[in-house]
């Protein structure tokens, strides 16, 4: 089913727009004003909420927890319709609430501060300069809503398909043009979209079941839905609180199965081939079992851009095989049997092992692959490797290296291969020499401590001006030096003994 | 002056040692802090009270450059907030060592060498912490009957509603601070720092509570602010011959290892419960150093109806005290790391349902 997703400014005929639009292709028109609605039958604070946000100070974790559950019910709302029949969505980047899903159009409607502030003062009957600073007053409480919802800046133009600019288009006009665009293949459902749909309503479900139950409103854990499985992450304080848990999911029809894991922390392991013969598995538990993190899958089928989106000749074509191959889908359904073996092969270890954080395959350019990520998953290291498989040596180390800085820099975390975790992360041999020289320097320096402890009094306590600078610049270097010594040895012996 | 400093036993070093790892775990569970139990540690061990902070304050610059390379690398740092709290905090810190070394060489007896130094420490000491203490729980207290865990923003949205011109914005912390209260902060954090050794427990709450900044910049900032003024505190206590560089080595040998299992400890318990139980332990250290108060007091002749031989058991009295408040407060943290190293180990850890 279509979604159409419309960010609107105040006073940009924004709502005149979308309800044309909707009228026009017969679709549902859904605003943010309902959803909001809905929130206040629930006895979501939303007013409360909206204050909390203009003015960051009065901001609460009881307010950010009603933030979150405001987050459920307006993707749980937005899911449905879109599941049911096709949709057009106005308010302030609802597509944002729709990560990973691909067939969204997404349009911005803006029009000219002149004319935006001449509706202010006709509408609300405010003199030129009132009614400019009240429509300024308003753009920034949008742009610090946007901010603290999804930490982006909502005016970032690469966030939207198309900005319409109603200043010099008549509104049914641009609806018309919008019609013709909405037709295009980029912008159908498929049915890797449709399931990454499906996954997202069973997720919202599942947090605002347990938002409505008063034990489990408040549980810091994390929800995902991959394929139908829905997945829960809690921290170890949480560990009391499953069996309630459980039973508040019980009557979430949808859900195949629920997967619990203990964990503190995510690790995602993206590959486009997971060998379930490697020691790279052994290598990633570890890891995992060190920092007590939950390790997700992400199996990824990389394309350039062009591969993927070629532009049909006519608007009415239908659907292309192509279009199948961009966004998250089933791993068993397109891809070869054995690559799909491993990876749920190497799946069962995790859950076998309490450290499984769910699955999922992506396929598309890097965008796909940055948009499918949850960024609201306490990530703490990506681990990226045996992917480009159709290149030649070289080409798949460049790619590869790209990849990671992209993913490094919108992930704000490291990004690793296998390889590299064994040595950053693991213990190894030179690891414990390092250890064993820093150790003897670190008993040395406390053996001459005791040794010369009357030279050393005499020493700092000596009141000659030029002794004294000496004395002092030898404590400012030594205490930097034994800090630096000591904290080597400590850290790779507790890495040792897997106590981090 | 080579008399001022201690005679090292082996036994004497090890108690060092044991209140680095108390302080350590202290520092590495709470945040910040460790020396409001390291200074007054020393100070029952015979240290004089300058000695101890300005070895302490020497520690702190060692240990908070490890730390703040750590959270820079997160990006908890605001950098620029650091800068303008460190203008003040530098002019805080002399102020300090300025009162602290004119009340040290006050004293006109052997017997009261430093006792004035040490009064005046230990008095700011039980003020300053006594508040800390109590704000924390009261206030954590208070959080619990609301339903609410999250730390008071009533001062900074009080402060920021009266806007003291120039408001300065900060960009990774996300706040706008009026200068005039961000100099105000620095200045006292400096004087604190320098005072009793524990900047930390002034910067992160003021950071927190009045500008409003979340708890991980709160801390990373602080570190990054401690590296500087610990650089310069040592500087001036060093140069005055009141820094013990052996003490600052085998405190570095407990604390270093006992800041892994104070971090490993705030994983696994509530944030209610770091917060109560820091709260006790702080005002356990203030009730420890308040009974030592007196031996300054009768040794500087200010009051004479306790005995002098009554001083060795005060001192005794206000040790155990302390003792029992740092190793009570490690053994909850070391509870609840073992507690949950026990439930890693059940089979709990995954179940499947509805397959």
């Amino acid at each position: 089913m279509q979604i159409i997703c419309i960010s609107r400014g105040s006073q940009s005929r924004g709502k005149e727009f979308a309800e044309n639009l909707a009228t026009k292709l017969g679709y549902d028109c859904l605003s943010r004003e309902q959803l909001l609605e809905e929130a206040s039958n629930r006895r979501i604070p939303v007013g409360k909420l909206e204050t909390a946000i203009i003015k960051p100070h009065i901001y609460s974790e009881k307010l950010a927890l009603e933030l979150e559950h405001y987050k459920a019910l307006a993707t749980s709302i937005l899911c449905e319709k879109a599941l049911n029949s096709n949709v057009v969505y106005h308010g302030r980047t609802g597509h944002l609430l729709l990560p990973g899903i691909t067939h969204i159009l997404k349009l911005r409607v803006v029009s000219e501060t002149e004319n935006r502030i001449e509706s202010v003062m006709t509408k609300l009957q405010l003199p030129r300069d009132k009614a400019r600073r009240y429509l300024e007053q308003v753009d920034d409480d949008r742009r610090k809503w946007v901010k603290t919802f999804y930490n982006i800046d909502w005016a970032e133009f690469t966030l939207y398909d198309l900005i319409v600019n109603l200043s010099h288009v008549n509104v049914n006009n641009a609806a018309s043009a919008i019609c013709s665009m909405a037709q295009l293949p980029e912008f159908q459902a498929t049915p890797a979209s449709i399931n990454a749909l499906r996954d997202l309503y069973l997720t919202s479900k599942a947090r605002l079941l347990l938002f409505s139950d008063r034990r489990t409103s408040s549980l810091n854990i994390k929800i995902k839905a991959n394929d139908g499985i829905l997945y829960i992450t809690y921290p170890v304080q949480q560990a009391e609180n499953i069996e309630v848990i459980n039973e508040v999911l019980k009557s979430l029809d949808d859900a195949k199965e629920i997967v619990y894991t203990k964990a503190q922390t995510n690790v995602l392991w993206i590959q486009e081939k997971f060998s379930a013969d490697d020691n790279s598995y052994k290598a990633v538990l570890s890891l995992a079992n060190t920092w007590d993190a939950a390790v997700e899958l992400l199996k990824l089928i990389p394309h350039k851009e062009q591969e993927i989106m070629p532009t049909p000749e006519k608007s009415d074509t239908p659907v292309p095989e192509t279009w199948r191959e961009t966004g998250i889908i089933d791993e068993d359904e397109e891809l070869g049997p054995e690559t799909s073996e491993d990876m749920s092969k190497i799946y069962e270890w995790l859950i076998r092992d309490g450290r499984a954080g769910g699955k999922k395959t992506v396929t598309g350019p890097q965008k796909t692959l940055l948009d499918s990520i949850d960024r609201s998953a306490n990530y703490r290291l990506i681990i990226f490797d045996n992917t480009f498989l159709s290149k030649q040596s070289a080409a798949r180390k460049r790619s590869l290296q790209e990849w990671s800085n992209s993913l490094a820099e919108a992930m704000k975390i490291p990004v690793v291969t296998v390889d590299e975790l064994q040595f950053k992360y693991q213990f190894k041999p030179k690891q414990f020499v390092h250890m064993f020289l820093f150790g003897v320097i670190t008993a040395l320096i406390i053996y001459f401590i005791f040794q010369f402890n009357s030279q050393i009094i005499e020493f700092l306590s000596n009141s000659d001006t030029k002794m004294r600078i000496i004395s002092t610049v030898c404590i400012l270097i030594f205490v930097p030096v034994f800090a630096h010594l000591y904290s080597t040895v400590t850290g790779l012996f507790l890495k040792l003994i897997k106590f981090e | 002056m080579g008399d001022l400093f201690v005679t090292l036993t082996l036994a004497k070093a090890l108690q060092v040692v044991l209140l680095g790892v108390i302080g350590g775990v202290l520092s590495g569970f709470i945040g910040s802090g460790g020396a409001f139990f390291m200074t007054p540690g020393m100070m029952n061990l015979g240290v004089q009270g300058i000695i101890a902070v300005g070895t302490n304050i020497t520690h702190k610059f060692g240990k908070a450059m490890v730390g703040s390379r750590k959270h820079g690398e997160l990006g908890h740092v605001d950098k620029k907030l650091g800068i303008f709290m460190l203008i003040t905090a530098f002019l805080g810190i002399r102020i300090a060592v300025w009162i602290s070394s004119s009340l040290f060489g006050m004293s006109d007896s052997h017997a009261a060498t430093g006792a004035a130094a040490n009064l005046y420490i230990s008095v700011v000491f039980v003020v300053m912490l006594s508040f800390v203490s109590a704000t924390m729980i009261l206030d954590v207290l208070r959080r619990r009957t609301e339903g609410d865990s999250g730390p008071s923003k009533r001062i900074s949205d009080y402060l920021s509603r009266l806007r003291l011109f120039p408001m300065i914005y900060f960009p990774v912390a996300d706040v706008e601070i009026s200068l005039w209260v961000l100099l105000t902060v620095g200045l006292f954090t400096g004087y604190m720092a320098g005072t009793i050794g524990v900047g930390g427990f002034v910067g992160v709450p003021a950071m927190i509570y009045i500008f409003g900044i979340p708890t991980a910049v709160a801390a990373g900032t602080e570190l990054f602010l401690a590296m500087f003024m610990g650089a310069f505190g040592a500087l001036s206590y060093a140069y005055e011959g009141f820094v013990d560089i052996r003490l600052v080595a085998l405190l570095y040998l407990g604390s270093l290892l006992g800041i892994y299992i104070g971090t490993y400890g705030t994983k696994v318990v509530k944030e209610q419960i770091i917060r109560i139980v820091t709260g006790f332990i702080i005002l356990l250290c203030v009730i420890s150093r308040l009974i030592a108060v007196p031996i300054y007091l009768v040794q500087l002749k200010m009051i004479d109806f306790i005995d002098e031989s009554y001083l060795p058991l005060l001192n005794t009295i206000s040790k155990y005290f302390l003792y029992i408040s740092g190793i009570g407060g490690v053994g909850i943290i070391l509870y609840n790391v073992v507690a949950a190293y026990i439930r890693k180990k059940r089979v709990y850890a995954t179940i499947i349902t509805k397959t």
